[in-house]
């Protein structure tokens, strides 16, 4: 067996994470049939917003369970890297069209037509009943202000080659220079709340490896 | 349409129980059927902005540049969210004509360049009605979205290759020119009808009278034979097709049903030309509850134009344009709201009326007054609605293919699904062929003076 092998194998029995190279990593890339939601209220009443494209892509270590029920993983960090992006015009408001509208104008669609999301640290907690636990820290873009962001994740497995990674968090408009709209109506305006939940789920599937 | 500032009251924006009690009636009345309406920041402007996906405008082409054809361009012609990169007519005269709703468009005679344009995203069909079904097929089959004016065609057959050419076209808009689907007073009215505000409708009425000839001349012979097609038998969907078409739309729309069978009544009475198309036509339309829908149409009288009436076991409805009021019988149970709403005096009859928007109204003061509350026409929401439309399906498709690409039909469609969901008001393919079919087989009741059936296999695609 060669070093590098030897090694690999060393780092495994040793149950360390090891740092593989971006060769080794997988690829998994977005695949149809996510969702992201962001859920509100106002003065007036709830809303939420969805949109169903949500792309992007995650690398995992090889070593990262294809079944959460013979999962080996340690509590710790893993090496993983993720970036997300959602349009924010692919998202379509309970409210109807012109909340659409009022959504994409406090956004400035125009000028920062993305969220993104670069995942920078990902630890292991627990599998339970066949979902992988984990917390995670990344950088969320909203409107192109950055900020950290940390919540717990969950990954489920519905067969070794896709992923679905699901998760939600609370965030306030504020933080990303977001204007709370507050659309004119008949007898007055209604007053958007700056707490807003972000809830999703994305579903990924392995790529065949490219040839570099 | 110029957008009036809203004045916001002074006081609280809360809607309180006294505001209620006072009898703001419209607002009342509109907070009781639900919904409160919003208005973007951008919107309230007298400007619009180009509202479309990418900001810039939907590059469009209309075919067929007669008369509607250019009304088509004029209403175009205030949608900022649409641009008229070019207008075709097998007809030089008209091309010159369309020049001025559309100063910058290419002007062509073959159709077939706009749909090799990779530019233009959508067409609209305005050409004589025998005319529609090879331009829309071939626009679909090269990637348009299509806007086609009602009625689809002028035979069965035809308007059924658009239809299925249209639900096979699973990515592409297609919107039949059925405007009142489009039209915010028509579409107020569907949900107080369908609630049985009405009550159970014995009749319904549409006329159309207006006093003209239809024939147009040309020095040119063979032009005149063309321009002429509305008279010809054998390309005239005649009175009750090409007119009547859009009432009997809207009634079988609000009456949810299809009807079963149609008695025609035909004649030429004022213009003897040697026409094959009855002046004055009528068709009585039996619906399977048991209403009798007539629709009468006429060249010969003008006498109080266009309008319609539902006749209901509890209150009779007349429509007139954008405007609408309700005649209640004298034993018809009391909604309540109609103690507080404005009313009109028609001869001996008081119609109370019913004002879609009326919030809007109540923003700018305390009555309702007798105005309409808005100024556009039918066709220039359905235009509206259809540039909107057009616009989404068509970048939800482009992202879709952009991050999974385009091998998952199924998912793509799902994707679609959920993309279109806050889509304008619009008629579809199905609207469109029902209609069609409906009005085409009262043209054939007036021309041969009988009683039809319709059965139900004909609507079959």
């Amino acid at each position: 067996m060669n070093t590098i092998a030897r090694l690999a194998n060393l780092c495994v029995v040793l149950g360390i994470a090891a740092s593989a190279t971006a060769a080794d990593m997988l690829q998994y890339r977005a695949k149809p049939g996510s969702k992201m939601r962001i859920e509100g209220t106002s003065t007036i009443h709830d809303w939420w917003s969805e949109s169903t494209l949500v792309g992007g892509r995650l690398e995992l270590d090889p070593t990262f369970p294809t079944d959460p029920a013979k999962s080996d993983l340690k509590p710790g960090p893993v090496t993983a890297q993720a970036t997300v992006n959602i349009l924010v015009r692919t998202f379509k408001c309970q409210w109807g069209a012109p909340m659409d509208a009022i959504m994409q104008e406090s956004m400035d669609a125009k000028t920062h037509p993305k969220i993104e999301y670069k995942l920078k640290e990902l630890s292991f907690k627990e599998a339970k009943d066949g979902v992988l636990h984990f917390d995670s820290k990344g950088d969320l873009t909203v409107r192109g202000k950055t900020k950290e962001v940390a919540f717990p994740v969950k990954f489920e497995r519905p067969d070794g080659k896709t992923i679905k990674v699901k998760g939600e968090v609370a965030v306030k408009m504020g933080d990303f220079d977001v204007p709370p709209p507050a659309p004119k109506v008949a007898l007055g305006a209604i007053k958007t709340s700056e707490d807003v939940k972000l809830t999703f789920e994305w579903n990924l599937e392995q790529q065949v490896a490219a040839a570099k | 349409m110029k957008a009036e500032p809203s004045r916001t009251p002074v006081e609280s924006t809360d809607f309180n129980r006294r505001d209620f009690l006072k009898g703001s009636s419209a607002a009342t009345l509109v907070a009781m059927l639900g919904g409160t309406p919003l208005v973007a920041p951008s919107v309230l402007g007298q400007e619009k902005a180009a509202a479309t996906q990418s900001g810039v405008p939907l590059k469009v082409a209309v075919i067929g540049c007669g008369a509607w054809g250019r009304e088509i361009l004029n209403t175009l012609a205030r949608l900022p969210s649409a641009e008229v990169v070019a207008v075709c007519d097998s007809y030089q005269a008209m091309l010159r004509r369309a020049k001025e709703p559309a100063p910058k468009a290419e002007a062509l005679t073959d159709y077939k360049a706009i749909l090799e344009n990779k530019d233009i995203t959508a067409v609209i069909i305005a050409t004589p009605s025998h005319q529609h079904k090879d331009i829309v097929v071939a626009a679909l089959k090269a990637g348009k979205h299509v806007y086609c004016e009602a009625p689809l065609a002028h035979t069965i057959e035809d308007a059924r290759a658009i239809a299925a050419a249209a639900k096979e076209a699973s990515t592409l808009n297609f919107q039949p020119g059925l405007s009142l689907r489009s039209d915010p007073q028509r579409r107020f009215l569907l949900d107080f009808i369908r609630a049985g505000a009405a009550g159970k409708t014995a009749f319904a009425r549409a006329q159309w009278h207006k006093k003209q000839s239809w024939r147009r001349t040309s020095p040119n012979e063979d032009r005149e034979k063309e321009l002429n097609w509305r008279l010809a038998a054998a390309t005239s969907p005649g009175l009750i097709g090409e007119i009547s078409v859009h009432p009997l739309d809207n009634i079988s729309w609000y009456l949810d049903s299809r009807p079963t069978a149609v008695t025609g009544f035909g004649s030429t009475v004022l213009w003897s030309d040697g026409r094959e198309v009855p002046d004055t036509a009528q068709a009585v339309f039996e619906f399977p509850k048991g209403a009798q829908v007539t629709c009468a149409a006429t060249l010969a009288n003008s006498f109080d134009g266009e309008y319609e009436m539902l006749y209901g076991s509890d209150a009779t409805v007349m429509l007139r344009g954008n405007k609408a009021w309700m005649f209640k019988e004298v034993d018809a149970p009391l909604l309540g709201w109609e103690v507080y709403a404005r009313k009109d005096t028609f001869y001996k009859e008081t119609g109370i009326a019913l004002v879609a928007n009326a919030t809007k109204l109540a923003a700018q003061g305390d009555k309702p007054v007798e105005e309409a509350p808005y100024t556009s026409t039918p066709l220039y929401y359905a235009l509206e609605s259809f540039i909107y439309n057009t616009d989404i399906i068509h970048t939800a498709v482009k992202d879709f293919v952009d991050n999974f690409g385009a091998d998952d039909k199924a998912a793509l469609a799902e994707a679609l699904s959920k993309a279109v969901i806050n889509n304008k008001p619009a008629a579809t393919w199905r609207d469109g062929f029902d209609a069609t079919v409906m009005a085409l087989k009262g043209n054939e009741a007036v021309m041969k003076k009988a009683r039809i059936e319709i059965p139900a296999s004909l609507f079959e695609v």
